[in-house]
């Protein structure tokens, strides 16, 4: 009999997947260049229809699973939402932006073309801005993670998003000499944003206005994104073929872009998960709170990075380009973050007192599964 | 044989039926019940995990009948990104003998996309594996269940093909004929080729005669027939023509591509069969 997989191949793989759609994208690119062009005509403004479609196949479902009612719940781990709210608000948008000026003004300066550094700081700067959505429930899952925290802290900080990104996003690339397309971004905002979230809200509240309790609620929501889960994963791939398709020359001449672009990636990565994890040891937060608060923080929502990285500076943009590259990179990074909480759990107190989640993975065979008898 | 059964419940409305039926469990000699649902966790999903207590509670409201009827109930809420591999984790977990998880009939748009827990089950389980019909609304079910298996027991077909992999079909069907109304047996002959065990009609019949006189010792009576086609298909067709409460297979031994480019028999049957299906490794 085979060992329970914790974690399923969409999400194991993701980075495979992502990378096999940049090759078909650079090969389709360089095929048929002509049909890329036809596409990136499909636009009104600064909104392509086709990558406007394939972004709200993305975003929607993520909003529909967002329970806001959670946030009746938020009080009862202060500690955690705090380092939650500081790190991914107050730290991890400026380390990004930072280390995104190191890399590309000063260190790589000499490796890529200084034309395009601006670029690709913007799109660091996209990617530090949003905290994780549509991943979290598998990086608090892995680590036994108080999943009501995790539920209230993705409902939190998709809260603050409506009003922080924007700002957050046009101080940064005003103070690193990136001209803001003000009206862009709000519309961006907007666009993939507010107009998924109000469609997630009334989608949720539709399906589970018959429910007699939140876990009715909850299977109603469960099975109405396993059937669009699909959209979702198209809309995601696609838009990577798509990206590509533009960008297949960039990176064929600079095949070392990509690894470039990834290191700032993967500094913040693991610093963010330094802070965020160090703050929670420090003030002796239980580990099946700070391990998903490091994680969640750790995390982007890239799926809001790609689609305003290409509503703002195009799709053949230096700044879409370092947002698809940190899809490339998040799963092999959250996976050893993971597995460097599980090795180092004893360093927190155990529980938190409420927490009702006592569900293991398989994964772990030192933690056991709570069956109620 | 069947003592512990552990019963993997995805809660949809429609599958409320197919609990009701799970008392009739008990005279298969199932004692112990293990009430399963597994949350699934990955892209987008896993908000469920935060509903934990609420879950448990519906499982154990679910079980108070089930209680009531005699069974010993455990009822566990477990998470997993992929609901097949826990399920069959719980079952080893829980020492059961048996597992019990709903099948519905799919169409290949949901094939390619979704996968099939189901399927997934049926391909990786050792534990034989009981496959309850579910139909697309809780009145269907309900009505499905009426009209076939509310006594799961009273008309069983056992479709053997004489192999290895299918002498655990024939001692479970023997072993379920002590309480049975009717086992009949089929062997579908198939066009020979290097993927299946095809015998000729001669020794089919024979073969036939010979476990028709096993379920016989049971004290009952079963008719026994030798059809060709499509084994999935015959089999479904055929125990849709008897009106048959339950069918019992055993798990081909295919290679995992055949498995993948064609399917296994039992895994097709449980897609089309309108009524339970009790898969045997």
């Amino acid at each position: 009999m085979s060992t329970a997989s914790p974690i399923g191949i969409f999400e194991r793989y993701l980075s495979v997947w992502v990378a096999l759609c940049i090759a078909a994208g650079i090969g389709l690119g360089s095929l048929m260049p002509g049909v890329f062009q036809t596409l990136a005509r499909l636009q009104y403004g600064s909104v392509n229809f086709i990558v406007a479609i394939l972004i709200w196949f993305m975003v929607y479902p993520m909003m529909v699973s967002v329970d806001f009612s959670s946030l009746r719940r938020i009080h009862e781990r202060p500690k955690g939402l705090i380092i939650t709210l500081v790190v991914n608000w107050l730290i991890k948008p400026f380390t990004m932006a930072g280390l995104g000026v190191l890399f590309f003004h000063y260190f790589f300066i000499d490796l890529i073309d200084p034309a395009n550094a601006s670029q690709y700081i913007a799109g660091l700067i996209l990617l530090g801005a949003a905290p994780c959505t549509a991943m979290v429930f598998v990086w608090s899952q892995l680590t036994q993670g108080d999943a009501t925290y995790t539920l209230a802290q993705v409902a939190l900080n998709d809260v603050i998003m409506i009003f922080a990104f924007a700002p957050i996003v046009a101080l940064l690339l005003g103070v690193t000499d990136i001209e803001v397309p003000w009206a862009t971004l709000i519309l961006s905002v907007g666009l993939y944003v507010l107009i998924p979230l109000i469609a997630g809200i009334i989608t949720r509240l539709q399906l589970s206005r018959d429910a007699d309790n939140p876990a009715q609620a909850d299977l109603a929501v469960s099975r109405f994104n396993a059937r669009i889960k699909p959209l979702s994963i198209l809309g995601l791939l696609a838009t990577v073929v798509l990206l590509f398709g533009f960008q297949g020359g960039i990176i064929l001449d600079q095949p070392l872009l990509i690894a470039l672009i990834a290191v700032p990636l993967l500094i913040q990565s693991y610093g963010i998960f330094a802070i965020a994890y160090g703050a929670a040891k420090l003030w002796k937060v239980p580990f099946n709170v700070a391990a998903p608060c490091a994680l969640i923080g750790t995390s982007n929502f890239f799926e809001l990075a790609v689609a305003v990285a290409i509503g703002l500076f195009g799709l053949n943009s230096g700044a879409a380009l370092v947002t698809v590259v940190g899809v490339l990179v998040e799963v092999p990074v959250m996976l050893s973050l993971v597995a460097f909480a599980n090795r180092t759990r004893s360093w927190f107190p155990a529980t938190s007192g409420s927490g009702p989640t006592h569900i293991r993975p398989s994964m772990s065979p030192n933690v056991k599964e709570k069956s109620h008898v | 044989m069947f003592n512990t059964a552990l019963i993997g419940l995805d809660l949809a409305p429609a599958e409320q039926p197919i609990i009701d039926c799970l008392p009739e469990l008990q005279r298969w000699g199932v004692q112990r019940v293990i009430l399963t649902h597994v949350i699934q966790v990955g892209y987008m999903q896993g908000a469920a995990l935060a509903h934990e207590q609420d879950y448990v509670d519906w499982l154990e409201k679910l079980a108070k009948p089930l209680r009531v009827a005699g069974f010993d109930v455990v009822v566990s809420i477990r998470a997993s990104g992929v609901p097949a591999d826990e399920i069959l984790a719980a079952a080893t977990e829980h020492s059961a003998d048996l597992i019990v998880i709903g099948s519905r009939g799919h169409n290949l748009i949901s094939k390619l996309f979704l996968g099939s827990v189901a399927r997934n089950v049926i391909h990786n389980t050792t534990l034989p594996l009981l496959l309850e019909w579910v139909e697309p609304t809780a009145f269907g079910t309900r009505q499905k269940c009426a009209a076939v298996c509310t006594n799961t027991l009273r008309h069983v077909l056992l479709a053997t093909d004489f192999s290895a992999s299918a002498a655990g079909a024939e001692a479970a069907a023997i072993h379920l004929a002590t309480k049975a109304g009717q086992v009949d047996c089929v062997y579908i002959m198939e066009a020979a080729d290097s993927t299946t065990t095809s015998i000729s009609a001669s020794h089919a019949e024979a073969a036939l005669n010979a476990l028709a006189q096993r379920i016989e010792a049971a004290g009952i009576h079963g008719n026994h027939l030798v059809l060709q086609g499509k084994a999935s298909s015959e089999i479904a067709r055929y125990a849709s023509s008897l009106n048959a409460s339950l069918i019992v297979v055993g798990k081909r031994g295919q290679n995992p591509l055949a498995s993948l480019l064609i399917g296994s028999t039992a895994a097709n049957l449980c897609e089309i069969a309108g009524r339970p299906v009790l898969m045997v490794p």
